[in-house]
C-alpha cells in the first residue's frame, strides 16, 4: 500500500468517524445493551437477575400484550392500504399541469412537518363527543355522535384517522416523485396508440410505479409499527387498552413499571418485527418489480 | 424505538456508577452543625400557579441564612418526576429532597432508597411531630417510619350543583350521606330530554384515588395488612363496581374523566362529581352555577383516600445534605410557611397549629366549603405501597371500563387478581 493510498484510507476513516462515533454511542451500544437487559430481570433499583428467555416466554402468555400485538396489526391494516392508496391518487392528480399545484403540494405536506404532539392535542379536541368539531359536523349532517376515544373500539378507529393524516403527504411527495421519473416516452406511444387515460394508468402508470409504492407500502408499515406519540398524548393506550400498541405497551413497561428486562424483551420483538419488513425491502425493492 | 433504547445505554452507563456509590458506607446522621456552606436541590411536579408559592419560600430560607442555598427544580408532572428521580437515584446523584406523589413511593421504599426522618425528628428539640395530623403523616409513614413530610396534600371532595339540585326540586342544602342517596338524587336530576346536553346526576371516573375510595366506601380492600395478598376480586369491591354500572347503564350516571369530564362540569351537565379539593378554585375560575362541596363518605364505610404528594429525603446523598435538607425540610413545614402555602395554593395544612390560625380560620369563615376537606379528614386513608402498584391500578382502571363500558363480565376481576398477586411475588 503506497503512502497517497494509505493517506487517502485514513481520510476516509476521518470522514466517516462521526457518523460512526454517534451511531455506536446512540444507536449500535444500546441496542446491544437492551439485548443483555432483555434476559434479565430488572427494576432499576433492584441489581440484575439473570432469567434466560423468561421475559420472552412470559411475553407470549401474557394477554396485555397479544392485546398490543393485536392492537398494532389493526392499526397497521388500518393505516397502510388507505394512505397508500390515497397517495397514489393524489400523486397522480399532483403529477398534472394544474393552476395553483404547489399550493395544494404544501397543504397535503403540512401535516408531516407538523408536530405530533402539538397536531394530537387538537385533535383530542376535534374528537370530543360533547363540544367536539367532527361529532358536530356528524350532528349536522344527520349521522349519530361518536364516543371517539372514550369507547376502547373508537379509539383505535381514531388514532388510525389521524395516523392517515400525518402520513398521506410524506407518502405522496415520495410517490410523486416516483411518477416524475417515469420517462415520458412511454406516454406519448400511448397518446399515438389511442389509449385512454384509464388504460394509461392501469397499463404504464401503475406497473412502473410499483417499485417506489413497494417502498412506500413497506416504509408505511414500518412507520405504523411504531406509532407513539398520538397514543400518548390523545389515549395514553387506553380506554381499557384499546390503542396500547407496542411501542407504547413498552414505555409504559419500562418507564412507568420499571420492568426493564421485560421491555427490553418487547423492544426486541418489535425490533424482529420491523427487521422483517427491512429485509423484504432490501430483498423486493432491490429486485424492482416491475417491466422497465 | 432509538430514543428508548438509546435511554436504556444511559440507564445502563448510569447504573455502574450506582453500584459504585451504593458502596459507600451510609454513616448513621446526627444532627451536628454545618460548618461548610452547602446547596442542596429539591426537585417538584408543582407546576403553573402552584410553584411561585414554593419557589417564594425557598427564597426566603436562603435568605434567612448563609450556609445553606436550596435550588428548587421543577422536574414535570408527578409520574415524569418519580421516573427522572429514579435515574438520578439509580446514577448515584439523586437531589437530596423530592415530592413524590402518594401511590408513587412504593418503589423507593421497597429498594430502600429514602432516609427516615425519625432521628431528625428526635435530635431536633425545636421541631415537634405531633403537631402535624397524624392521618396526613400516615401517608409518608412506611412499615411505622416516617419517611416524609406533606406538602401538597388533598382529599377527594363531592362537589355539588346547587342550581341543578334547585331545579329538580331538591334541597341543596341537604346533601347525599350514602351512595344510595347519591343514586336517588341523581335519578331526579338526570335529563336526556336534550340529546345535545344531556344531563347526569353524577359522574363517575376510573381515576386512582377515586376507585380506590369507592372500594373502600363498600368494604372492600385492595391487598391485606401486610401487602402480602391480592384482595381486590372480593364480592364488595364487585359489588361496588356493578353499582357504578348499574348507574352508567341507566344513564342516571355519566363515565367520563379526564378533560372531558372536567368540560362536562362546566358546561353544568353533571348534578354531582368527586374531585379534588385543590378543585376549589378550578370551579371559582371555571364554573358560573352555584356550587358547593360536601364530603365525599357515601359508604358503609366512612373513607377517602389521601391525595397529592410528600416531600421525601433520598440515600446517597452527604451527611451534611442531609443536614442540610432536614433544615429546609424544617422551615418548609413551620406553621407559618404552611398557611402561606396553603393560603396561595388551595392545598391542606398539616400542621394543627396552622389549622387553628386566625388566618386560616377565617377562610373556612368566608367560604366554608374549604374546610370540608378537613371534615373528613378523620376517615382518610393512605394509598396503596406496593411497588408494582401503577401496573396493578391500571390493570384495575383496565377491567372497570371494560366492565361499565363494554359490558364484560365482572369476574374478569379473578383473573386480574391472578396476574396482580404474582406481581407482588
Amino acid at each position: 500500500m503506497g503512502l497517497r493510498e494509505r493517506r487517502n484510507n485514513l481520510m476516509g476513516w476521518l470522514f466517516i468517524s462521526p457518523p460512526i462515533i454517534v451511531f455506536s454511542v446512540f444507536i449500535f451500544a444500546p441496542m446491544i445493551v437492551a439485548l443483555v437487559i432483555s434476559f434479565h430481570k430488572w427494576n432499576l433499583l433492584s441489581p440484575m437477575r439473570f432469567v434466560g428467555f423468561k421475559n420472552y416466554i412470559k411475553m407470549f402468555h401474557s394477554d396485555s400484550f397479544l392485546n398490543s400485538l393485536r392492537v398494532s396489526i389493526i392499526y397497521v391494516l388500518g393505516t397502510v392500504p388507505t394512505t397508500v392508496i390515497m397517495a397514489i391518487i393524489l400523486a397522480i392528480l399532483m403529477n398534472q399541469q394544474i393552476h395553483g399545484l404547489s399550493f395544494f403540494r404544501i397543504m397535503i405536506y403540512l401535516p408531516v412537518i407538523t408536530s405530533m404532539a402539538a397536531a394530537a392535542i387538537v385533535f383530542q379536541y376535534l374528537f370530543e363527543p360533547n363540544f367536539g368539531l367532527i361529532n358536530f359536523v356528524l350532528a349536522s349532517i344527520g349521522l349519530p355522535k361518536m364516543k371517539w376515544l372514550n369507547d376502547p373500539n373508537q379509539a383505535l378507529f381514531a388514532l388510525i384517522l389521524v395516523g392517515i393524516w400525518k402520513r398521506v403527504g410524506y407518502n405522496t411527495i415520495i410517490l410523486l416523485a416516483g411518477l416524475q421519473g417515469i420517462p415520458s416516452v412511454y406516454y406519448e406511444a400511448a397518446k399515438i396508440d389511442g389509449a385512454n387515460t384509464s388504460q394509461v394508468i392501469r397499463k404504464i402508470t401503475i406497473p412502473l410505479l410499483s417499485p417506489v409504492t413497494f417502498f412506500v407500502t413497506v416504509m408505511q408499515i414500518i412507520a405504523s409499527l411504531k406509532v407513539f406519540t398520538s397514543i400518548v398524548v390523545m389515549t395514553e393506550g387506553g380506554p381499557a387498552g384499546g390503542t396500547d400498541a407496542i411501542p407504547y405497551y413498552l414505555y409504559r413497561n419500562a418507564f412507568v413499571y420499571h420492568k426493564m428486562g421485560y421491555a427490553s424483551a418487547v423492544a426486541y420483538v418489535l425490533f424482529a418485527i420491523i427487521f422483517i419488513f427491512t429485509l423484504l425491502q432490501f430483498r423486493f425493492g432491490e429486485k424492482r418489480v416491475h417491466y422497465q | 424505538m432509538k430514543r428508548i433504547i438509546a435511554s436504556l445505554i444511559a440507564l445502563m452507563l448510569v447504573s455502574s456508577l450506582a453500584l459504585w456509590a451504593g458502596g459507600k458506607q451510609e454513616k448513621q446522621t446526627q444532627l451536628k452543625e454545618l460548618t461548610e456552606p452547602v446547596t442542596i436541590e429539591i426537585w417538584y411536579s408543582l407546576g403553573a400557579k402552584y410553584s411561585a408559592p414554593l419557589e417564594k419560600i425557598i427564597k426566603d430560607f436562603n435568605a434567612s441564612q448563609t450556609l445553606i442555598t436550596v435550588k428548587g427544580v421543577y422536574q414535570g408532572g408527578y409520574a415524569t418526576t418519580q421516573q427522572k428521580l429514579l435515574a438520578a437515584y439509580i446514577g448515584g446523584n439523586p437531589p437530596v429532597l423530592s415530592q413524590l406523589e402518594q401511590s408513587l413511593v412504593g418503589a423507593f421504599v421497597a429498594n430502600d432508597a429514602l432516609v427516615p426522618l425519625e432521628n431528625f425528628i428526635k435530635a431536633d428539640k425545636s421541631f415537634d411531630i405531633k403537631d402535624f395530623m397524624p392521618e396526613i403523616l400516615q401517608g409518608a409513614t412506611y412499615s411505622g417510619k416516617l419517611y416524609g413530610l406533606p406538602i401538597n396534600v388533598s382529599t377527594p371532595v363531592l362537589y355539588i350543583n346547587r342550581d341543578l339540585f334547585r331545579a329538580k326540586g331538591l334541597n341543596p342544602d341537604k346533601y347525599p350521606t350514602t351512595w344510595e342517596q347519591a343514586y336517588e338524587y341523581s335519578k331526579k336530576i338526570a335529563d336526556q330530554s336534550n340529546p345535545a346536553k344531556p344531563i347526569y346526576g353524577i359522574r363517575v371516573y376510573n381515576s386512582g384515588w377515586i376507585i380506590h375510595s369507592l372500594f373502600r366506601q363498600f368494604g372492600g380492600r385492595l391487598f391485606n395488612d401486610d401487602n402480602t395478598k391480592v384482595l381486590f376480586n372480593s364480592k364488595e369491591i364487585k359489588d361496588a363496581i356493578l353499582f357504578w354500572k348499574k348507574m352508567v347503564d341507566e344513564k342516571v350516571a355519566v363515565y367520563q374523566g379526564g378533560g372531558e369530564g372536567s368540560a362536562m362540569d362546566a358546561a353544568a351537565q353533571i348534578g354531582m362529581v368527586m374531585r379534588s379539593t385543590g378543585s376549589i378554585q378550578w370551579f371559582k375560575d371555571h364554573v358560573k352555577y352555584d356550587w358547593g362541596v360536601a364530603p365525599f363518605t357515601l359508604g358503609k364505610v366512612k373513607a377517602v383516600s389521601l391525595g397529592g404528594g410528600n416531600i421525601y429525603m433520598l440515600k446517597k446523598t452527604t451527611p451534611e445534605q442531609q443536614r442540610a435538607a432536614w433544615e429546609f425540610l424544617r422551615y418548609l413545614t413551620s406553621k407559618e410557611n404552611q398557611i402561606y402555602w396553603s393560603v396561595n395554593t388551595g392545598y391542606m395544612v398539616s400542621r394543627k397549629s396552622a389549622y387553628n390560625s386566625p388566618e386560616i380560620q377565617d377562610i373556612f369563615k368566608k367560604d366554608p366549603r374549604y374546610k370540608v376537606t378537613y371534615e373528613q379528614l378523620p376517615y382518610a386513608f393512605p394509598r396503596p405501597r406496593v411497588a408494582a402498584w401503577p401496573e396493578i391500578e391500571r390493570m384495575i382502571r383496565d377491567d372497570m371500563t371494560k366492565i361499565i363500558v363494554q359490558g364484560a363480565d365482572v369476574n374478569i376481576l379473578d383473573e386480574t387478581a391472578k396476574k396482580a398477586q404474582e406481581l407482588l411475588e
